[in-house]
């Protein structure tokens, strides 16, 4: 069974090359534009793993990370920021990884792998 | 006399309980009664001046006019030189030789001499005569009463001059038993001198000490006299004793009349013998015996080279004790010095740590009256402190602890005493201040100010010369503080309170209630806790004026941070980073994408290539000047002592503690082993800790820290215990508490103890909660001592500004 894994950014570009990065992985791509909308997928869909961005308007990836986990504490979040500077944050501390935002998702993959392949099936 | 029961009478006579002289006198006369012999005289022989000297005879009225006569006189030469009994018949007519002899026996024929031999001393010979010859048989009988009279006085005289020894012996030792006696030193001399009289036959002992190091006996002068008192301060006698002290040798006057010495004075006495008491080189002292008593066998009314020698060692011994007694005065008062100030260091040191915690003012004064009020401390009835009023110009009283009245003090002291409290206790406490400041006595001292101007005033003038004074309303050479009046205090000190060179105040006691007197020593430990107290205050007076400068610091870097350019400017950079951020990343993503889509060596492959690799360099170069701008910290893995961290982060809260009534307790083991851990990830695990424990006890309680040696996976550790009396956690929610954003408190974020865990587990550590609901709860740390050994993968790497 594949994995699900909902994208939370606000740009739409971005958003897209998750999705298509993510599909040719193997995973089950859903994607949110915001915060809520993420909390509410997450609420009705069987999510395996979230990637969040920081930076959205309305509410931020730290309350929606906050949010999120008090849904579902077991839920693995992993923070993807432009923000290098959010690394150091103790808020960032209670997502289960951060990266920083870059064109070559290697890094996001193996972070996303090894979360997956650590809950089983 | 044929009949031998006149020798057995003899024998029974010698064996009699009495007195030598008067069994010899007995037998002379049962001899002269019970015989056919004549008058029978004993003469006594001296050798001093070698002289027969009669000592007893049947003719008493013979006796009284007989004289001296010398043992080289006639007859008496051969007596002394042939030692044997000699009979003499038809005496008439050897008269020559005979001369000495003839004046007792003028009409005698048969005369006979029995010389007294105990070994080599002659001491008399028997003298008589008899109407008839005697016969074989009687002068056998007369030699035997002759062996038999030598053998009684031989015994006699042995049995005193062993009686003598022993007790020469036995006084000697009692004197140096007296030593021993932990007796002051001057009774001691009293009982020597006694002694030594009764030793060697002194009828006065005199001893004069002169020693500058023992103040209670030097100047002592002590005699003992048994039978006429001599005056032993006369010209003469300190003249000898001048002669002994420059001589540092004995000196023997044999007769006082022809001695030199004392020539020019009317001796009082005959005879006496002087010897110096030396210590250390010098003479210290000089014992004296004055008139030997005379008995039967010491007729020598001078003293001997025997008398000499037993006073030499008597002084001898005299020296060792006054050499004693210096050495254990100086041991004792070394000692009580010593005491006096491993005491005043403990209080000092008690004192100073107590008050080096202390930084609110009002705290620390109240410490200070404390220290010097308590019994434990320096027990003073009341105690008031003054601090200098810069602005005003004036001496201010702050705070005054001390009771109003007597039945206030005995009401105030004892129920202190049932407190119990040690002196550090008393220290320990802040909150407990029922005793103070409300006394009428506070008040006044908080009434008093005292312009600095003042300088005629006993307590300007005592801060002003930087010395301790004490007044008495009675003493007319410091005039009573106009100010101080209305504390009645009869006898008090001013003290001044010194910060290195700066007056800052001044500490007033007195002893109200007791009367007990101001000592020069009280007086003196007073300043040297003055000092410190002086210190403190000024610490705390600096420690204000640094959180108030920390506080204008804290505003105007807030009012920085506000300032609206610079803070846009901080955005903007962050800002410009994530607006450029996103479209690069989109940019070099989906050029990457492309790029699989076509064939190595294709043009299209080529310009994809370039697009990513040119994405990847602006990122490259980006971040490089991004990390710039930040402080980026990572893990700082060093050996640490647990305990420094420990104590650090209990000084943080001190106020918080103070604020929530809370008492810290902490048990640290000394000798921790250092363990290799981020200094300022654990402190920050402390402060987390410690925070929930503080908001978990608003309302007070205890707060413990434990360190300790443990193991963890088998290898060397150290462990860390929190606990505290807060209430612990609610069962239901226990789970969640590591968890991030899980929190019970308004305003709370969640995240203390969820960050505590990642610290932890970033040092391959693990933390344990033992939850007592109702009670409280204890977090127990266990870190590895050597971080690397443990190292296991960690996922996340924790850094950041902590
Ligand atoms: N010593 C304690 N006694 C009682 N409850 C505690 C204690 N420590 C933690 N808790 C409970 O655990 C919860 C989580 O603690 P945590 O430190 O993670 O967050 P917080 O203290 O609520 O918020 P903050 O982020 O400000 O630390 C607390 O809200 C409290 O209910
Ligand atoms: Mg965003
Ligand atoms: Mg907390």
């Amino acid at each position: 069974m594949s994995k699900n894994i909902l994208v939370v950014d606000d740009e739409e570009n971005i958003r897209l090359l998750y999705k298509e990065e993510l599909t040719e992985e193997g995973y089950n791509v859903t994607l949110a534009e915001s915060g809520f909308e993420a909390i509410d997928i997450v609420k009705e869909n069987n999510i395996d793993l979230v990637v969040l961005d920081i930076k959205m308007p309305k509410i931020d990836g730290i309350e929606t990370l906050r949010l999120l986990k008090e849904e579902r504490r077991d839920l693995p979040v992993i923070l993807c920021s432009a923000y290098g500077e959010y690394k150091q944050d103790f808020c960032t501390w209670a997502s289960d990884a951060y990266i920083v935002k870059t064109a070559d998702l290697t890094e996001l993959k193996t972070v996303i792998k090894n979360i997956t392949t650590k809950q089983g099936t | 006399m044929t009949d031998f029961k006149v020798i057995s009478n003899v024998i029974k006579m010698s064996h009699l309980d009495e007195h030598v002289e008067h069994k010899l006198w007995k037998i002379i006369d049962y001899l002269h009664e019970d015989s056919t012999l004549g008058d029978i005289y004993f003469m006594l022989y001296k050798e001093e001046n070698k002289m027969f000297q009669p000592n007893y005879g049947t003719e008493p009225e013979f006796m009284r006019e007989c004289e001296n006569i010398a043992d080289n006189d006639g007859a008496f030469l051969g007596i002394v030189e042939s030692k044997k009994d000699t009979f003499i018949s038809d005496f008439v007519s050897d008269n020559i030789s005979n001369v000495s002899l003839n004046r007792f026996f003028p009409k005698a024929q048969n005369v006979f001499a029995l010389p007294i031999f105990n070994s080599d001393r002659l001491f008399g010979v028997i003298l008589g005569d008899s109407s008839d010859d005697l016969t074989e048989l009687e002068q056998q009988l007369l030699s035997l009463v002759s062996a038999e009279i030598t053998g009684m006085i031989t015994n006699a005289s042995e049995f005193i001059e062993l009686n003598k020894h022993i007790y020469e012996l036995s006084t000697l030792y009692n004197i140096t038993k007296l030593f021993k006696h932990k007796e002051d030193i001057s009774t001691l001399c009293d009982k020597i001198v006694e002694h030594t009289s009764t030793l060697l036959y002194a009828s006065t002992v005199f001893l004069e000490i002169f020693s500058p190091e023992l103040e209670d006996i030097a100047n002592k002068k002590c005699a003992f006299n048994k039978e006429k008192n001599y005056d032993l301060d006369s010209d003469m006698i300190e003249g000898i004793i001048e002669d002994v002290k420059r001589t540092r040798g004995p000196i023997i006057i044999k007769n006082a009349l022809t001695d030199p010495r004392c020539e020019g004075f009317a001796p009082d006495f005959t005879t006496a013998l002087f010897a110096p008491i030396v210590y250390e080189s010098s003479v210290i002292g000089v014992v004296g015996l004055i008139d030997k008593e005379s008995n039967l066998f010491i007729s020598d009314k001078s003293f001997s080279e025997d008398d000499l020698r037993v006073l030499m060692s008597l002084s001898t011994q005299l020296a060792n004790i006054i050499e004693n007694a210096i050495i254990v005065r100086e041991k004792e008062r070394l000692l009580t010095e010593k005491e006096t100030q491993s005491w005043e260091l403990g209080i000092l040191y008690d004192v100073s740590n107590a008050m080096m915690k202390t930084m609110k003012l009002d705290n620390l004064l109240h410490k200070i009256l404390t220290a010097v009020t308590v019994s434990s401390g320096m027990g003073f009835n009341r105690a008031g402190l003054f601090l200098v009023n810069e602005r005003m110009n004036t001496l201010q009283g702050m705070l005054g602890i001390g009771p109003d009245s007597a039945e206030d003090a005995t009401r105030i002291w004892h129920e202190l005493e049932k407190e119990e409290k040690s002196f550090n206790q008393w220290l320990s406490n802040d909150t407990d201040k029922k005793h103070d400041g409300k006394s009428k006595f506070g008040e006044a001292i908080k009434s008093i100010r005292i312009s600095l101007d003042e300088e005629e005033d006993t307590v300007i003038k005592a801060i002003n010369n930087r010395r301790p004074v004490i007044c008495s309303n009675t003493s007319e050479c410091c005039e009573n503080s106009k100010y101080l009046a209305k504390l009645n205090s009869e006898v008090y000190a001013a003290i001044p309170l010194l910060a290195k060179d700066k007056i800052i105040g001044a500490i007033f006691v007195d002893n109200i209630i007791t009367k007990a007197p101001i000592t020069e020593e009280s007086l003196h430990f007073l300043t040297l806790f003055a000092n410190q107290a002086g210190l403190a205050i000024e610490n705390s007076t600096l420690y204000s004026n640094l959180k108030k400068t920390n506080t204008e610091l804290k505003e105007m870097q807030g009012k920085l941070l506000h300032n609206e350019k610079l803070a846009a400017l901080g955005e903007m950079a962050a800002d410009v980073a994530h607006e450029i951020r996103n479209p690069l990343m989109s940019i070099g993503g989906f050029s990457r994408r492309l790029g699989k889509r076509f064939e190595d060596g294709t043009k299209e492959k080529e310009y994809t290539n370039i697009i990513t690799k040119d994405v990847s360099r602006l990122e490259k170069i980006l971040n490089e000047i991004l990390s710039f701008s930040k402080d980026e910290r990572v893990d700082n893995f060093n050996m640490n002592n647990i305990n420094d961290i420990v104590n650090e982060t209990l000084i943080m809260f001190d106020n918080e503690f103070l604020a929530n009534n809370i008492t810290v307790k902490t048990a640290l083991m000394p000798d921790l082993p250092h363990a290799e851990c981020d200094y300022h990830q654990v402190k920050q695990v402390l402060v987390n800790l410690v925070n929930n424990s503080c908001q978990a006890m608003l309302n007070g309680g205890t707060l413990e820290i434990n360190t300790r040696k443990s193991l963890l996976r088998n290898e060397e550790s150290v462990v860390i215990e929190v606990s505290d009396t807060g209430g612990g956690v609610n069962n239901d929610v226990i789970h969640n508490i590591f968890n991030p954003f899980f929190t019970t408190k308004d305003g709370g974020t969640g995240l203390g103890l969820a960050i505590t865990h990642r610290l932890i587990a970033n040092h391959s550590g693990s933390i344990e909660v033992d939850n007592n609901p109702g009670i409280g709860v204890t977090f127990i740390i266990n870190l590895p001592i050597n971080e690397r050994i443990h190292k296991q993968p960690t996922k996340y790497r924790i850094g950041g500004k902590i």
